[in-house]
């Protein structure tokens, strides 16, 4: 009630942090234990636990632990909260896997105890995307309870209990927890009261106080429950041993009237976006490969009634979950623990990989690809199919995107002539490969490929006759400068840096300054996590320029490769620009070896009024171009006076915005898990040296960013075509095909896939990405599907189609 | 907001024969269009494919029969939501299992189980529509020229029209019908001058509703303010539904309903004796009634207060402008309410001296269960009747003091915008979803009250705002609707906030001709997701059309999932959903 405390007994564990996994599971297991025996020492005492892959694992290694549990949970001592996988961290997982979280552990718990978790419960990630609610309330939660950031760190954000509201309508009842999650010991204990009553003596509200000993494990000691239990009666209101679903319910019935908060609660770990590059590209890797995977898998399935690989697909998906853990996807676990992740991400890709090959093979088997004549070739090197002089090869390239794309892609031959599935020349290049041997060329040509879809091509080999009749190439390249139809491109030849970036149909200048020199900044004092400080802008240097040339000019795509060294560093950039793109591509190739350091991007944009937009898990969010290191995911922009530039990376997740001036945060080189900047004399390791490889896009623009192509090219940079080279085979598919069309460009397809009962029955995920209310038209006649949805801004909406058609809408929980 | 200008569109038309009917086409069922290759159609299509059996085409237009509708397809229509229409039962076919198809010159012949129904689409302007609906609600719906519903002896056949039939909400229907008149005669003043016989028969109309709706304030002659929810005559039969009060002489008798048993006030005798002003007289002397012959409805709700004051307070701005004597007795009419309220202690005060059931504005009401949410709304409402009054009288005195009491002392004006806050909480509570908790009636209460207060307040910015971010709380609710009138009210209090003009296109576009409640079948539709709701409630996962979608007035969940298929809602509804959100368009110049 009003004036009530409610003790939470829990034991927050981290799997993986300062340890490894295996000690976390070990962690987990005597925690679960103790926590049992305390549950039948104390009638009184009630345990919370969060987090369905440490019951699964306790279900695992010690079943009869586990059947303990289960009476436990039925009889109400046992509360499991959180329907996701772990903790994760709240900022930088996309939004499908936000689905995932709550799918494949609210599904378990359902199966293991009967009903799911109605409390959300994030006591320790660093931070939380303002699209939560969303994610939350599609799993069947409404109520969530978080902790950072703390009051000192966010002093806007209410205190206690609060709505918290994303733009699609979502909401949770939230409580933030007001001191720790973890108080054990009396005088920790009486501590935490004290500051409750004073805190919220004037709430109109009950609160929770959080006990057990936490991090490695542990939960509520005997002490701490029997100096509870003497404290409770000794007359604040009414204090009791208790869970947070209680707490919730109980408040509900009060005449609550309650602060609002309708946007993210943010910052606590600002340097957790950017530290240790490798899980962050890891993260982005796997679940781009997992999303188009399991897609192609369905469609797949589709064709031939076969089932999905649902289960394999499940068994990756927890992989990627638990590894997106906040101590582990925030880069500030120790350096072995990053070697336990490449393994289980390793796994998990491989099984994208495998079941994506399977898919695509099987439908590209049953494309006609026949060509009169083709059988009879007579002579060894005809019969080659990669060598054929006298008969195109057909490859077949998949666009997993909801959205038509057109786009460059390669393959691992020199071409003379490229033609479409009709019949018509196509631009291509052919274009220096990765390896030594053989003609050292490959073929990177301009392909158009439907929505969720395939399209034919035949590539005739460079040593053939064939002659192109492709249209004059609209690119072109010299010493510095770049252009297509779309942009032209300046570079600056002391910097490397871009000069000027001018789009052709307005003839406007985006670009205030040189941009994109990489800019190192002094990161000495900040620890991994960097509490405390919440903007990098102590400049350092600027790497400088060694090399600028010239690599591909016309055909398909021009390229200029521009080599930067700083100190014992070097960062080497092919700045691409294809046909018909409106986005200059950057391949970057890294070498860092410069401790405590970190390295950005910058670009700067003429105007006034700036408005930095990004995109964050299941939306976008407008923040103030303040200069502190934000958060985001595929994409950032800075835009002012109707003007803007999109920087996209497909690895990338820390940006700031400083007036005119955004910047990407490519490296952070921090020292693994620097917890307070405590450094002994040592030989350290850092989290960010090294050589790394990525990509990112610069995309000018007019008008909101959120409303321009920056999702598009975004998605398109993020999940390249796949160019399978196919046989010559007569098949009922056609040359051309797209499994899905979507109405609007601004609802994207999030997830294609067979649900999880087994049913074969199929889900389709959609979300808006514009911030617009949306109806919208959805065909996929592979499964002879097709219907109608009204969007509110940025929501997300799951249907679920019968073996006949029809459709139900549901949500993550399918 | 640009103005849109409504292209005339074609609206449906159905005419059922039987099999031998002469006019049905010999050649009808003959000729069998080839079966067109729909597995790659490019829109969703209302039914499963494998249940389309039958074709037909008319230039480039393509209709489909299947055993669960008809659905004609325009490759080339202008605007998305034309491309894909949607046929059924009871409204469009007798039955939705179609086998037989054959274009004319005005539509399509089709042949179901039942009957042959030639469904023809005349092109007509939203005018046009909206003259042909009021033409169609004053023969069928007038009842004692209140406007709001009437019930059928046989679905669909308006012929078989029952008398009789009052409504819990004459006066709110009422008043929202009289509102469109009201700006019918307004437009057609500004566009074709006051005396233009335009001008003079939206006059007519909006005089004689108006009226209708104040005789409510006095036909009970309690004399003190009171408004009752509506009136019928002896030789109706009397609903079990509610209180209601013979009149005889000066005494008015509770007759026997259950409500009246469960309350122990069968046969109570009330006074009557305050007399009804002469100049309302006719509504039901015209008839050959007398008061005697009058028995009324009281327990009255908020409802029907708000809906007669918003209405009063454009009588008085428009009609008052023009007629001296009318806006003199607007005044009084509505200050009696207005006086009631406030002397009974923010509450409609009953045959007992208690207050009404659901008429409480009072803050010991906001303290109950009920009452805590509600309060966000009656709240409004009361500061909105006060601001009202004082725009009709162009009078302060003690209302302007109780305003500001109400508004700023006592927290009124703050309490709006706790509107989806407690909603919301009050879902968790109960384990229901938001939109399960929903009071669609309410939409237009606390749009007429929350517009009123942002139209009227134009002295304190600071409540201004208040009360903008009070009707910014119910906008996810109001917008499930895409209802015009709403949307436009919705902008012109809250500048800068925009609405769907696509969505205000197809409302307008997409309407229905009849308001004929004749159901509508979801059953058999292929293209629409279904999703259930925490307690079970069914609603679908988009807005249908108008002339898809089931006939309401306001009080229902536009989304609801439901199946009218076997005989439909046996009623003709008022037309004010159209004609005021047209003539409101016009008036606010939304429409062109």
């Amino acid at each position: 009630m009003k004036d009530s405390i409610y003790f939470i007994g829990n034991a927050h564990l981290d799997p993986t942090w300062l340890w490894r996994w295996q000690e976390g599971c070990g962690e987990v297991l005597q925690t679960f234990r103790s926590a049992v025996d305390r549950l039948k020492e104390y009638n009184d005492f009630v345990f919370t636990c969060s987090s369905a892959c440490y019951y699964k694992w306790v279900e695992e290694i010690d079943p009869a632990l586990f059947s303990d549990i289960r009476e436990l949970v039925k009889e109400g001592r046992w509360v499991p909260v959180n329907g996701w996988w772990l903790q994760p961290d709240c900022n930088m997982p996309c939004a499908e896997s936000f689905a995932r979280q709550a799918l494949y552990s609210q599904l378990y718990y359902k199966e293991k105890f009967g009903k799911i978790c109605t409390v959300g419960y994030n006591v320790d990630s660093f931070g939380h995307g303002a699209m939560i609610p969303k994610f939350l309330n599609n799993a069947g939660m409404r109520c969530y309870v978080m902790m950072r950031p703390s009051a000192e760190e966010n002093p806007d954000m209410p205190k206690g209990l609060f709505w918290w509201d994303s733009p699609d309508g979502s909401r949770v009842l939230t409580y933030r927890i007001p001191g720790s999650y973890a108080e054990s010991g009396k005088n920790a204990i009486d501590g935490a009261l004290e500051s409750l009553k004073e805190e919220f003596g004037t709430a109109n509200h009950g609160m929770m106080l959080f006990y057990g000993v936490g991090n490695h494990g542990g939960g509520p000691t005997k002490g701490d429950i029997e100096h509870l239990t003497a404290v409770k009666n000794e007359g604040y209101g009414t204090m009791k041993f208790s869970s947070p679903e209680e707490f919730f319910e109980e408040q509900c019935n009060l005449p609550l009237d309650l602060p609002g908060w309708d946007t993210e609660l943010q910052h606590h770990a600002s340097g957790c976006y950017s530290a240790t590059s490798l899980i962050k590209q890891l993260n982005r890797k796997t679940e781009n490969a997992l999303i188009g995977a399991e897609k192609w898998s369905s469609v797949s399935s589709a064709l031939t009634g076969e089932k999905a690989a649902t289960e394999e697909f499940a068994k990756a998906w927890q992989k990627l979950c638990y590894n997106q853990f906040h101590d582990i996807l925030c880069g500030c676990s120790i350096m072995e623990a990053y070697e336990d992740a490449k393994l289980q991400l390793g796994f998990a890709q491989a099984i994208a990989q495998d079941e994506e090959n399977k898919a695509l093979q099987i439908i590209a088997g049953r494309v006609d690809t026949w060509l009169d004549g083709v059988s009879d070739s007579v002579s060894c090197s005809e019969r080659h199919h990669c060598r054929n002089l006298a008969y195109p090869r057909p490859v077949i390239v998949f666009n997993s995107l909801s959205r038509k794309v057109i786009t460059a892609v390669r393959t691992y031959h020199p071409s003379s002539r490229v033609t479409d599935s009709e019949g018509r020349d196509v631009l291509f290049s052919n274009v220096r490969s990765s390896r030594s041997n053989d003609s050292h060329e490959d073929t990177v040509f301009l392909a158009e490929i439907p929505a969720l879809g395939y399209a034919l091509y035949w590539l005739w080999h460079k040593d053939s006759d064939a002659v192109s009749n492709a249209p004059e190439s609209p690119v072109k390249a010299d010493s510095y400068s770049l252009e297509n139809e779309i942009i032209r491109v300046e570079f600056d030849s002391a910097t490397g840096g871009i000069s000027s970036l001018v789009t052709k149909a307005d003839g406007k200048e985006h670009l205030a300054r040189a941009s994109l020199v990489p800019t190192v900044i002094d990161n000495s004092k900040p620890d991994t996590w960097a509490h405390g400080i919440f903007s990098f802008h102590d400049v350092i240097g600027t790497a400088s320029l060694s090399e600028i040339k010239v690599v591909e000019s016309g055909g398909v795509r021009g390229v200029i490769r521009v080599k930067h060294t700083y100190k014992n560093s070097y960062i080497s950039q092919d700045f691409i620009l294809e046909a018909g793109s409106p986005m200059l591509r950057s391949k970057v190739r890294i070498l860092w070896q410069e401790p405590l350091t970190m390295v950005k991007m910058p670009v700067s944009i003429p105007g006034k009024n700036p408005v930095a937009t990004y995109e964050i898990p299941g939306g976008f969010i407008k923040r103030k171009a303040n200069g502190d290191e934000d958060p985001a995911l595929t994409w950032g922009d800075v835009t002012a006076d109707g003007n803007g530039v999109s920087v996209i990376t497909d690895s990338k997740y820390s940006y700031d915005c400083d007036g005119c001036t955004l910047s990407l945060t490519v490296l952070r080189n921090s020292i693994f898990a620097d917890h307070f900047s405590h450094r002994p004399e040592a030989d350290f390791a850092y989290c960010d040296e090294g050589l790394q490889r990525f990509e990112y896009g610069v995309y000018p623009h007019s008008g909101d960013a959120e409303k321009s192509e920056v999702s598009r090219l975004a998605d398109l940079l993020n999940n390249k075509p796949v160019a399978v080279p196919a046989g010559y085979h007569k098949g009922d598919l056609p040359r051309k095909k797209s499994f899905i069309n979507i109405g609007k460009d601004n609802i994207r397809l999030d997830c294609f896939k067979q649900c999880e009962d087994g049913s074969g029955e199929y889900i389709l995920r959609l979300s808006e990405t514009a911030g617009v209310k949306t109806k919208t038209s959805v065909v996929c006649n592979l499964i002879e599907a097709g219907f109608w949805a009204d969007f509110e801004p940025m929501e997300t909406k799951t249907f679920r189609i019968d073996d006949e058609g029809y459709i139900t809408e549901t949500s993550y929980l399918e | 907001m640009k103005k849109i200008i409504l292209e005339p569109h074609f609206v449906r038309k159905s005419t059922h024969f039987a099999f031998d009917d002469p006019a049905v086409p010999a050649s009808l069922g003959e000729s069998a269009l080839e079966v067109p290759d729909l597995s790659d159609f490019p829109l969703p299509l209302p039914s499963k494919k494998s249940d389309y059996t039958c074709f037909a085409k008319a230039g480039n237009v393509l209709w489909l029969g299947a055993s669960t509708g008809l659905t004609r397809y325009d490759p080339d229509a202008k605007y998305e939501f034309d491309a894909v229409q949607y046929f059924s039962a009871d409204r469009d076919l007798k039955d939705n299992n179609v086998k037989a198809l054959l274009p004319c010159d005005t539509g399509v012949w089709v042949k179901t189980d039942r009957a042959v129904t030639l469904i023809e689409l005349p092109v007509m302007s939203a005018e046009e529509i909206s003259d042909v609906l009021l033409r169609e609600t004053l023969k069928y719906v007038s009842r004692h020229s209140m406007i709001s519903h009437k019930y059928l002896a046989r679905a669909g056949e308006h012929d078989s029209i029952l008398p009789y039939g009052s409504c819990d909400n004459d006066g709110g229907f009422t008043s929202g019908f009289c509102l469109g008149e009201i700006y019918r005669y307004a437009v057609m003043k500004r566009e074709k001058g006051k005396d233009s016989p335009e001008a003079k028969d939206a006059l007519a109309v909006a005089r004689r509703a108006l009226d209708a709706c104040m005789l409510l304030m006095y036909i009970h002659g309690r004399g003190n303010g009171f408004v009752a929810r509506t009136y019928s005559t002896a030789d109706e039969p009397v609903p079990d539904d509610g209180l209601f009060f013979r009149r005889q002489g000066n005494k008015a008798i509770c007759l026997e309903t259950s409500d009246s048993r469960d309350r122990g006030i069968v046969g109570l005798e009330i006074d009557c004796s305050a007399p009804v002003p002469d100049r309302l007289k006719y509504l039901y002397e015209e008839d050959g009634y007398t008061l005697d012959d009058i028995y009324y409805k009281c327990d009255t709700s908020s409802d029907e207060i708000t809906l007669h004051m918003l209405n009063l307070l454009f009588a008085h701005k428009i009609l008052g402008e023009d007629d001296k004597d009318l806006d003199d007795f607007i005044k009084v009419t509505a200050s009696g309410i207005v006086n009631h309220i406030i002397d009974s202690g923010y509450t409609l005060r009953d045959y007992s001296g208690e207050p009404t059931t659901w008429a409480r504005w009072d803050e010991p009401y906001f303290t109950k269960e009920i009452g805590w949410v509600d309060a966000a709304l009656n709240s409004a409402e009361m500061l909105f009747y006060l601001k009202a009054i004082m725009e009709i009288t162009g009078e302060e005195g003690r209302w302007k003091e109780i305003y500001d009491y109400l508004a700023t002392e006592r927290g009124y004006a703050d309490l709006p915008a706790k509107h989806f806050d407690r909603l919301y909480q009050q879902s968790m509570r109960d384990d229901m979803d938001p939109a399960e908790e929903i009071m669609y009636g309410d939409h237009w209460l606390a749009t007429a009250s929350l517009f009123g207060l942002c139209y009227l307040e134009k002295d304190n910015e600071e409540l201004l705002e208040k009360y903008r971010k009070g009707y910014k709380t119910w906008r996810s609710s109001i917008a499930r609707e895409h209802d015009a009138a709403l949307d436009f009210l919705y902008i012109i209090a809250c500048p800068g906030e925009e609405i769907d003009e696509g969505r205000v296109r197809e409302w307008f576009m997409r309407a229905n001709i009849s308001r004929l409640a004749a159901g509508v079948s979801l059953k058999g539709r292929h293209d629409i997701p279904v999703r259930t709701l925490r307690q079970g409630y069914r609603e679908i996962s988009t807005l249908l059309p108008q002339d898809e979608k089931f006939i309401s007035k306001y009080d229902r969940n536009p989304v609801e999932y439901k199946n009218e298929d076997s005989g439909g809602l046996m009623a003709i509804e008022s037309c004010y959903v159209y004609t005021l959100s047209y003539w409101m368009g016009r008036y606010f110049d939304f429409l062109g």
